[in-house]
């Protein structure tokens, strides 16, 4: 956060007028391909599944190609068991186990001689939304924004006691903003048991009058905490203080410490939602 | 540890007692004659019988020969030679007074003016660097702000991890490892403006000098080298004010005698002054801005009689950048330094300093609901006694004693009414560094010199505190075990470290000398730190139970040699350093706010290796020099690029730097600077995958630093003239061109996935390599500078 802050000041300042940015031809090696996972199990009332990939060389553009010849098994802490069904492009679906808060999950994957295995939990500690209020606001001052839009704002209590993780995913017209600078996550740990209030949702990145609006709330892991904190570093690591690149945690395992390694991530959430219309500024949604 | 003090006292009193012979001592300080101000380095020798002093930092020498007449010649850079006679029969102080080259009143006798440049090759000391004010205002200058920090920068072994980034690095050491001083007061951030310029305002330093290698006893606390900054001490003669309007900032300083010959003052002062434009010319939301830095330096001395003298000096500076309401940072340091000169005898000099050191800042956003104030401090106080015994023109004696009480305050959070947060503070760290030493600058024969020493230091943290033992998987963030609570100033960890420090000097002949070093150096407080460019919000923390003392120890040797009767001056040097402990970070450190920060680092060593090759003309028309280093900084870090060694960030194969001054005429003198560097080392991924719909970069060997980003290399012209006096009033423009050629030096390159565009919800799943440039353009600017 304060790493944004700092290079946004920069930005704010004459000398970013002698400063320049410019994609630039870079020749990369081409690492190993690895198992990528992106699975989550929430409690949700919906098809759940777990999609898996490889990695591919850097630029090659396009959808990651999909492993479809995974053995995938999914088991809970109630001692239930599964064997996921592929359901095409990578993509192998859950079909008996529900996602319950407090239960944890087991994601185990055998494909081509090698075993990795995942663990999560659906943490209880659901927070709630009170209102969702929409601002019509001027935003010169921000560089990401456009100038004049529709902003949402978050209002809603923090339960007690330190340790609760959030991500926070905000839907326009029924589509996840899902830019790299849009995802929020939140820790409680300095805002443990308060009301929250006025917290902007879309990172200056404003609605229109007659958009569809979602909002979801979903309790995660520590883990998942750290794994979306450092996937935010990683992917948006440019300006004045850049970190050093370095590789995103992971919590899929090879049981086989010396094996092939895999990346991605397997969680588990809680999930509350809002939804409504934006009409004008003002609206408060309920 | 008593028994070494008892040896070296022994062995003091040994070497007093050979000297009782009928000898006599001259003594007293060499001054510049325009403004009284005391030379530091000045050369005072008697040629007849091969001896000399020179005068140390309050400008005092001491030379004890044989009764009997003798000529002196007395010589310092910049200045012209003098040649006295004096007849010593009995213990004699003698004040002596320099005048400036250039001066209207030349009248003395000019005996030439290679005495000074002959230090490069006699003196025993190696890896320092010396910068004069009066060649780094005639360098050409970003913005036209002359900056100590960017111009040692162009110096051999002198790095940094990109162009525009705090601080500086030196043969392989990290920001932190440099101890600045600021007349003797440690200064914890040396930047302002993120890293842009420097924090001393050109108009109140006298003298620079870094010393990168054969690092004297008396020295200590860092491991890679030592900035020494000494302020002026203000004209004792008549009032003088100077001043300059620059690009970015003006600068007003005064200086005057406060009672002439015996006491004098300086104050300092500079703002920058973007944000008056912003408010004059901005739109409504840019009026509510806040942006500029300003700094104040002053300093006061009084000559109580020949042998009592006291100075107090002081520093405040501060960055203040606030936008509306959204959101402010500020950050700044404040220094001062009370010193006790004593001249308890002709051979006996001494200096006792009280320091104060503090830095701090504060951000936050001012109102709204989440509102928040978040402010980190470091404060110091330290007391120090420095002793010189002249002994002989062979001999000299430095000890002394230091000790020195850190505060830490981490951070805290205040909050508002009405704000979502709540309160939070770090606990305040406290510890204690003291330190002995003693060290002999030693005149074996007229071809040997050793400068040989020992430093002992003593370090330890103190309650009042909870700590921990850490434990977990090497290179993954480590859980909190074992709490344990301590009292006030109850000691929790302790530890010393003998430094031995050894130098030597072997001439050969009249211009070239060998010379060798070794020093062994300890750093027991570090910068938290987990971006690569220095942030003003890093935190300083101790050497704690878990974090253990940074050890560096460096061998080097050289050659010093001097061409064209010392017209110019040249040396190669080799160096070789290890350090121990040095600290880095787990992915995803949370560094700042974290009570259990210290389970989010990781240990390790460092080495560097690198030839440097210096020459320097001192003298005609054309003046300036060329520096090349080639060198290797490297790591190794559990749990780093697989634990074996990579290279530093700021690794840089080759740098390599012209300097040239011309002074055409008396209204006209021009400049140039040219500097190529390797790029620094980074990480560059080499394969991606998708969570969620965004393309992460990932680096499937795990490595760290694989790549290098393209060379920097950057060319800057500078004029300047000198309009003709006016009665008392002189003024002159300096005018410079930075970047002339407009080279888009990277200073960072990273990877991203394609910015979505307007409306857009879902950024494109193609994939480019960025590269951003801060000073990519050619940047001119005018200063206009007065003094009357």
């Amino acid at each position: 956060m304060k790493r944004i802050f700092l290079n946004s000041i920069f930005v704010l300042t004459t000398f970013w007028l002698f400063s320049c940015e410019r994609t630039i031809d870079v020749k990369l090696d081409q690492g190993e391909t690895l198992l990528a996972v992106d699975g989550w199990i929430t409690d949700e009332n919906k098809q759940q599944s777990i999609r898996l990939s490889t990695t591919a060389p850097y630029f090659q553009n396009g959808k990651p190609p999909a492993v479809t010849d995974a053995i995938v098994t999914l088991s809970d802490s109630d001692g239930n068991t599964e064997q996921l069904t592929h359901a095409g492009n990578g993509i192998y679906n859950i079909n008996q186990i529900e996602g319950i808060v407090g239960n944890t999950y087991k994601l185990q994957i055998r494909w081509q001689g090698e075993t990795y295995e995942a663990q999560t939990e659906i943490t209880p500690n659901v927070p709630q939304i009170d209102s969702i209020v929409v601002k019509k606001e001027k935003r010169p001052n921000i560089p990401a924004s456009k100038g004049e839009g529709y902003f949402l704002f978050y209002n809603g209590p923090e339960n007690e006691g330190v340790g609760d993780n959030f991500r926070v995913k905000v839907y326009r017209n029924d589509s996840l903003m899902n830019r790299p600078d849009n995802i929020i996550i939140a820790e409680d740990q300095f805002v443990d048991g308060n009301y929250l209030s006025n917290l902007e949702l879309n990172n200056g990145d404003p609605f229109r009058v007659g958009d569809k609006l979602k909002v979801e709330v979903l309790s995660i892991t520590r883990d998942a905490f750290n794994f979306y904190n450092e996937l935010i570093l990683q992917t948006q690591n440019g300006g004045l203080f850049a970190n050093p690149p370095s590789n995103v945690r992971t919590n899929i395992l090879n049981i086989n410490s010396k094996g092939k390694k895999a990346v991605g991530f397997f969680g588990g959430a809680s999930v509350i939602s809002m939804s409504g219309k934006v009409e004008g500024d003002g609206q408060v949604i309920k | 540890m008593r028994k070494i003090v008892y040896v070296c006292l022994l062995w003091i009193a040994i070497i007093l007692q050979s000297f009782a012979q009928e000898k006599y001592t001259l003594s007293g300080k060499v001054k510049d004659a325009s403004s009284g101000e005391e030379l530091i380095g000045a050369t005072v020798i008697i040629k007849s019988l091969k001896a000399g002093a020179v005068t140390n930092e309050y400008g005092f020498y001491s030379i004890t020969v044989e009764k009997g007449s003798y000529e002196l010649t007395i010589s310092y850079v910049g200045f012209v030679d003098i040649v006295k006679k004096i007849d010593l029969q009995s213990n004699q102080t003698l004040d002596i007074l320099l005048k400036p080259e250039g001066s209207e009143i030349e009248t003395i006798e000019v005996v030439g003016q290679e005495d000074s440049p002959r230090q490069n090759v006699e003196s025993t000391s190696m890896g320092t660097v010396q910068l004069e004010m009066k060649t780094l205002k005639k360098m050409p200058a970003l913005l036209g702000e002359v900056d100590v920090l960017r111009s040692l920068q162009l110096t051999p072994g002198v790095s940094t991890v990109g162009e525009g980034a705090g601080g500086f690095n030196v043969r392989g050491g990290g920001v932190d490892q440099n101890l600045v001083l600021l007349d003797e007061a440690a200064v914890y951030n040396s930047s302002h403006l993120f890293g842009f310029f420097s924090v001393f305002n050109p108009d109140a330093v006298k003298d620079v000098k870094l010393i990168k290698g054969g690092i004297p006893a008396q020295y200590g606390g860092r491991l890679a080298s030592v900035l020494d900054v000494r302020m002026k001490e203000g004209n004792n003669q008549k009032f003088t004010a100077s001043g300059g309007v620059g690009t970015v900032s003006s600068r007003f300083a005064v200086e005057a005698p406060i009672i002439k010959d015996k006491s004098s003052f300086i104050v300092a002062g500079r703002r920058s002054y973007a944000d008056v434009f912003l408010r004059a010319f901005g739109n409504e939301n840019q009026r509510q801005n806040q942006l500029y830095f300003y700094d104040l330096t002053t300093k006061a001395n009084y000559k109580i009689n020949d042998k009592n003298k006291v100075y107090v000096s002081g520093y405040f500076g501060r960055d203040v950048f606030q936008f509306g309401d959204a959101f402010k940072i500020n950050w700044g340091n404040a220094t001062a330094t009370v010193r006790w000169n004593k001249t308890f005898n002709p051979k006996l000099f001494a200096n006792f300093s009280g320091i104060y050191s503090n830095y701090d800042y504060n951000l936050g956003v001012p109102t709204g609901t989440q509102s928040f104030d978040w402010a980190s401090r470091i404060e110091t106080f330290q007391g120090k006694a420095d002793f010189s015994y002249f002994s002989s023109p062979k001999s000299i004696f430095n000890f002394g004693a230091t000790a020195l009480r850190y505060n830490f305050y981490p951070g805290s959070i205040k909050v508002g009414k009405g704000s979502i947060f709540n309160p939070f503070t770090l606990d305040r760290q406290n510890a204690l560094e003291t330190a002995i030493y003693i060290d002999h600058e030693h005149k074996v024969s007229t071809r040997l010199q050793l400068q040989y020493g020992l430093r002992y230091s003593w370090y330890n943290f103190l309650g009042k505190g909870t700590v921990y033992d850490y434990v977990g998987e090497t290179g993954k963030r480590k859980t909190a075990t074992n709490p344990r609570t301590f009292k006030s100033y109850q000691s929790i960890a302790d530890y010393g470290n003998l430094e031995p420090r050894f130098s030597m000097r072997y001439q050969f002949d009249e211009s070239s000398s060998f010379k060798a070093s070794y020093n062994r150096t300890s750093q027991y407080i570090h910068l938290i730190s987990s971006t690569t460019a220095a942030s003003p919000t890093d935190v300083w923390s101790p050497t704690t139970n878990n974090i253990k003392p940074e050890l560096a120890d460096q061998v080097a040797a050289g050659y010093f040699r001097n061409f064209k009767n010392n017209t110019f001056e040249a040396s190669a040097e080799l160096y070789y350093k290890t350090m121990t402990n040095q600290i880095d970070y787990v992915d995803g450190a949370l560094l700042l706010l974290n009570k259990q920060m210290e389970g989010d680092l990781l240990y390790g060593l460092g080495r560097s290796y690198g030839a440097e090759f210096y020459v320097k003309k001192n003298s005609g028309k054309l003046n300036g020099w060329l520096s090349y280093t080639l060198s290797k900084s490297e790591r190794k870090i559990d749990g780093i690029n697989n634990g074996e060694w990579y290279r530093a960030k700021y690794d840089r194969t080759h740098n390599l730097s012209l300097v040239l001054i011309y002074d055409l005429n008396e209204k006209w003198s021009f400049s140039s600077n040219f500097n190529y560097a390797t790029g620094v080392a980074t990480t560059f991924p080499n394969a991606r995958y998708e969570m969620d719909g965004i393309i992460v970069p990932h680096n499937t060997g795990n490595v760290r630093n694989n790549y290098r980003v393209p060379a920097y290399h950057r060319f800057d012209l500078g004029a300047t003239y000198h309009k003709k006096k006016t009665g008392r009033f002189e003024q002159e423009w300096v005018f410079s061109l930075y970047n002339v050629y407009g080279r888009k030096n990277p200073f960072t390159v990273y990877f991203r996935q394609e910015p979505a565009q307007d409306g857009q919800i879902q950024a494109p799943q193609n994939t480019q390599a960025r590269e951003l440039s801060i000073f990519a353009s050619i940047i001119p600017s005018v200063t206009w500078n007065f003094k009357f």
